[in-house]
């Protein structure tokens, strides 16, 4: 009995350990494929596709930086990004605070009216979106497309934040009431702090979001030194010379930043997840 | 000290927010009557390498023979194009001078309200300088002007061609012969002819070059457009069974349908392939990467008896003034100047293509090549057939179909048929449209 | 009259709340309401000689009847398949992860890293994987498959499951670790106990570990409709444009052709509402699944 109960837990751990091997290595071979290629030239490229460059060809870097005004991309990016993802966040949460412990007429359907905008595709939005944004004369300004930003990522943060200030228990909050604390304070220095974790996870989530979003960039920051990041990659494809090693080279460097914040807010970003906005 | 970061983030957002909820930010373009700015989407540095650098060096030109006026110019992307315009055109705010391709692709913005006629702004006897107007002409008035002419020869590799026995002082000229063309080609282990339709342009591309042979003239096309004939017609559906033959004959690389445009036309300057249906626009571009001796341009071979069989394709890409731009008159001026001696001149000399004006210096031509593209623009230029039919035909029924025919799953027929109905649904979904259309077709 | 202290309190404690909302209501409203009214109106009229006059449901009756949309819903359709199948793997993986098996930190960061990556990036790195001369191809050919050799995202019957795939390799991983998340807050002793009780592998899990994650794949699963019914514009529009031959044509790449290539604004406009009501429809029925398990949960 013990004697196969050990080879059947043996068996089991091995068809774990090859199951999740193959998936590791399925999720990281296009990572592979973009780094190795962004090393080759073009000529390399063609006549092995997946081995390890000969040696390390970094002209492919100069020629997507040059041709793509990396740095002002990377700029406009990062200023969208930080913004949205700021006031966002602090919108949403103020908003949260008051769906999860406040009792007021017309909650219900109010949250649940924000709930159901989480799936409205912002494709739908841009046309309308475009004509207003020209009347408040916003459009081609960080401003403007912060703002849209902003409203897209709010109904999401609001649920996130409303279900793990749920989880924070009431008595806190009337203990602090009975200390005479006003509603600000309480949100400012009891909800906030102990919410650090779903606020790096939702920072975390919507940066991510905002960062690799296109087509709202596309459409409302059209002047070339206020094009994004992503928007300069998704014009590569339609280059005059097809140069694929350089492409991924592009790739390659857009992509960067983002794994690093990941990596650095990876244990909140976990802790965040554990802690109520999961439940 | 945290309290006090909060604080301080929570008054970056309150000033934020303030500079979002007011509408009364000042706006760029309302600039004072005296500096003007004028601001350009264009394209074609895609299809014309150098178009960038001697536009670049236009602008500085300009602006420093009129010191009050400053010019932007924004590059777009192929895929942005005309997205990017139609949102600003329903915004009536964007750039002043934009690019067009020919006929419809300028005359939907005409119809639209997007573009103004150009005749109050440049004297007649100057636009009469300019060729392929009747692209760009309606309703007696002319929409645009031509920046640079566009041909599609069939580019050829002649050392591929040797290798595979086939004669360089005649080069397939007939069907067959192209067909014959092909079977060498492959015995030989090369890729006859390269395409990439997978971000569908090349589609249009097919249709306009091999879809003309049996009509005589681009009205053959607005007619069954605007449904007086039918795209089933035989001399209109033709050109999908031939497509198919060279399918049959294995003619095309096997990936076609997952490479885009782009990756098809590199097949060739790579020396995989051994024909292109290509652009003239490009032809000083792979010169640079494989030398003029590696080429070689023949007209594309005839299957069909309509006078446009006999032409070459050939369209003028072009510019036009918006109609919420302030400043029109200068836009124009501007126009007027790319088209000086100087600059036409210059415009070769960077990319290798003609320019759209008869004033250029044709002795500039020295490569036996671009000679005799412009021989055939000058002795047989025919229309670009994409732009005689709605653009909502071109995507829905040549792009996609063209996909559709080499993925195997519909017949010549079925396209033909696939064609008709989409006309047939555009007439319906696009009264205006339509309308616009018809008065365009009766000129 | 001045309000009492108590009065002056109650009247605070109502309005409150609407002052904590009003700045969310404030971008709610010109972000969504806003376009939302101007969709509708749009969706009933047309342009005619420079006018635009109203239709009624003109609009809605010729969307129906034209093929390219009704593909594109059936695609949308299609693509939920991918729903169930991102569930039970990220499922499986983020069980086994918790079985804490050797250099499970590891995966646990590797797995999760397609979901970082830019939907652009990710879509061009695969369309070159998965050209018919791509690597993928090459591979199998190395490896005797060449039986396996197609054009992935060339021909009409493969170009939808490729996609398909991308999809589900780019969002499984935020099933794994919000899963793994979950189950690393059940307390231990729950494992344990069925432990001591003689559950193996199967009941443990299947008894245990499910039940509890029940939440969490609803949220999930959530998140994943919504993904595939209105977030997929980024993977079609860079791999496939919609082709070959409308296969991979979804509701979102139609409403941008009909709005931005055809200057359609009133078709994107229609079928914009039609989505939008689909969608709504959904989470209706969602919200309302989740009060009645909420009032479930309540009961003491």
């Amino acid at each position: 009995m013990k004697a196969t109960d050990r080879i059947l837990g043996l068996v089991g751990s091995l068809i774990r350990q090859t199951l999740v091997i193959g998936a590791t290595l399925l999720s990281l071979f296009p990572v592979y494929f973009m780094i190795v290629s962004a090393f080759k030239t073009r000529f390399e490229y063609i006549e092995d596709k997946w081995g390890l460059p000969q040696s390390l060809f970094w002209a492919n870097f100069n020629t997507a930086l040059a041709g793509e005004k990396f740095f002002i991309r990377f700029t406009n990016s990062s200023v969208l990004t930080v913004g949205s993802v700021l006031v966002s966040l602090i919108i949403a949460c103020l908003a949260a605070y008051a769906f999860a412990k406040m009792e007021f007429y017309g909650k219900r359907t109010l949250f649940n009216i924000i709930l159901s905008l989480m799936v409205v595709p912002p494709v739908v939005m841009i046309v309308p979106l475009f004509v207003a944004m020209v009347r408040w004369k916003l459009v081609n300004t960080y401003q403007g497309t912060i703002l849209i930003y902003t409203g897209l990522l709010l109904p999401f943060s609001i649920y996130l934040m409303t279900n793990f200030f749920r989880t924070i228990p009431r008595e806190i909050i009337e203990a602090a009431r009975i200390d005479g604390c006003s509603s600000l304070r309480i949100f400012w220095n009891i909800m906030m702090p102990l919410s650090a974790p779903a606020l790096i996870t939702l920072i975390v989530v919507n940066a991510l979001w905002v960062w690799n979003e296109l087509l709202i960039a596309l459409v409302f920051m059209q002047k070339d030194e206020l094009k994004t990041l992503m928007v300069g990659i998704a014009a590569l494809r339609s280059r005059n010379y097809v140069d694929i090693p350089a492409t991924m080279a592009g790739l390659l460097i857009a992509t960067i930043p983002i794994v690093v914040v990941y990596l650095f807010g990876q244990r909140y970003f976990i802790r965040g997840l554990t802690g109520g906005a999961v439940k | 000290m945290k309290e006090m970061r909060l604080i301080l983030i929570l008054l970056t957002v309150v000033s934020l927010l303030a500079g979002c909820a007011q509408p009364s930010t000042p706006s760029p373009t309302e600039a004072p009557a005296e500096p003007v700015k004028l601001v350009i989407w264009w394209w074609g540095e895609q299809e014309a390498p150098g178009a960038q650098k001697w536009l670049d060096e236009t602008i500085a030109e300009y602006q420093k023979l009129h010191p009050n006026v400053t010019i932007e110019a924004v590059l777009q992307s192929t895929d942005s194009l005309i997205p990017a315009f139609q949102s600003a055109a329903a915004a009536q705010q964007g750039p002043d001078i934009q690019y067009f391709w020919g006929g419809v692709w300028t005359l939907e913005f005409a119809w639209s309200g997007a573009i103004v006629p150009l005749d109050d702004l440049i004297p007649a006897e100057e636009r009469a300088h300019y060729i392929n107007n009747f692209e760009r002409t309606y309703d007696g008035k002319l929409w645009g002007i031509g920046w640079y002419l566009s041909g599609n020869p069939m580019v050829y590799n002649p050392s591929l061609f040797k290798k595979a026995g086939i004669d360089l002082n005649d080069l397939p000229d007939t069907w067959d012969e192209l067909i014959a063309a092909c079977d060498k080609l492959n015995a030989i282990g090369v890729t006859p002819i390269s395409g990439g339709l997978k971000d569908g342009w090349f589609g249009g591309w097919l249709f306009s070059i091999l879809g003309r042979q049996n009509l005589d003239s681009e009205k053959d096309f607005m007619k069954a457009s605007i449904g007086e004939a039918k795209f089933t017609d035989p001399a209109y559906a033709e050109w999908w069974e031939r497509l198919n033959q060279l399918k049959e004959a294995k003619c095309w690389n096997a990936d076609i349908n997952s490479i885009d445009y782009q990756q098809g036309q590199d097949q060739f300057v790579q020396g995989k392939s051994a024909m292109i249906f290509g652009n003239d626009t490009f032809l000083k571009g792979w010169a640079d990467i494989i030398g003029w001796d590696n080429m070689g341009v023949m007209r594309v071979p005839k299957y069909g008896s309509g006078k446009l069989a006999d032409t070459y394709v050939v369209t003028a890409q072009g510019l036009g003034i918006t109609s919420w731009s302030k400043h029109k008159k200068e836009a124009a001026d501007f126009l007027m100047f790319t088209h000086t001696q100087d600059r036409l001149n210059a415009w070769f000399k960077y990319t290798g293509v003609l320019p759209a004006d008869n004033r250029f210096d044709t002795t500039q031509i020295d490569q036996p090549i671009l000679k005799q593209i412009f021989e055939w623009v000058v002795e047989s230029a025919g229309p670009n057939l994409e732009n005689f039919i709605p653009s909502m035909v071109d995507e829905q029924a040549n792009f996609t179909g063209t996909q559709l025919l080499f993925a195997g799953d519909k017949t010549p027929a079925e396209l033909a048929q696939l064609t008709e109905e989409v006309a047939q649904k555009w007439r319906e979904q696009n009264p205006d449209q339509l309308q616009n259309f018809v008065n365009w077709y009766s000129r | 009259m001045p309000l009492s202290v108590s009065q002056r309190y109650k009247l605070l404690r109502k309005i409150e709340p609407y002052l904590f909302l009003a700045p969310a209501l404030v971008v709610i409203g010109l972000i969504f309401a806003f376009p939302i009214v101007r969709l509708v109106t749009l969706s009933f009229q047309r342009p005619f000689q420079g006018q635009m006059l109203f239709v009624g449901l003109t609009n809605y009756q010729t969307i129906f009847q034209d093929e390219v949309f009704l593909r594109a819903v059936r695609n949308n359709l299609t693509l939920l398949i991918s729903v169930p199948i991102m569930v039970v793997i990220a499922l499986i993986l983020a069980i086994f992860l918790f079985d804490r098996i050797r250099g499970w930190q590891l995966y646990r960061t590797t797995l999760f890293l397609p979901y970082l990556l830019p939907i652009t990036v990710v879509g061009l790195i695969f369309s070159y994987i998965f050209q018919l001369s791509g690597v993928l191809n090459d591979f199998l050919k190395v490896i005797g498959l060449e039986q396996f050799v197609f054009d992935w995202l060339g021909s009409t019957r493969l170009a939808l499951p490729t996609l398909m795939f991308v999809i589900i390799w780019k969002e499984v991983g935020f099933g794994i670790v919000l899963f793994l998340a979950r189950l690393m807050s059940v307390e231990e002793e729950l494992f344990d106990a069925a432990k001591i009780d003689g559950a193996d592998w199967w009941k443990l899990h299947w008894y245990i570990t499910i039940p509890q994650l029940a939440t969490t794949i609803e949220f999930f699963t959530v998140v994943s409709i919504i993904t595939i019914l209105s977030w997929v514009f980024g993977y079609v529009y860079v791999m496939t444009g919609g082709g070959p031959g409308n296969a991979t044509m979804v509701t979102e790449l139609f409403i941008y052709l009909a709005g931005f290539r055809y200057n359609q604004m009133n078709i994107a406009a229609a079928v914009s509402v039609i989505l939008l009501l689909v969608t709504g429809i959904f989470i209706f029925l969602e919200l309302r699944l989740r009060e009645r398990s909420a009032a479930l949960e309540e009961v003491p």
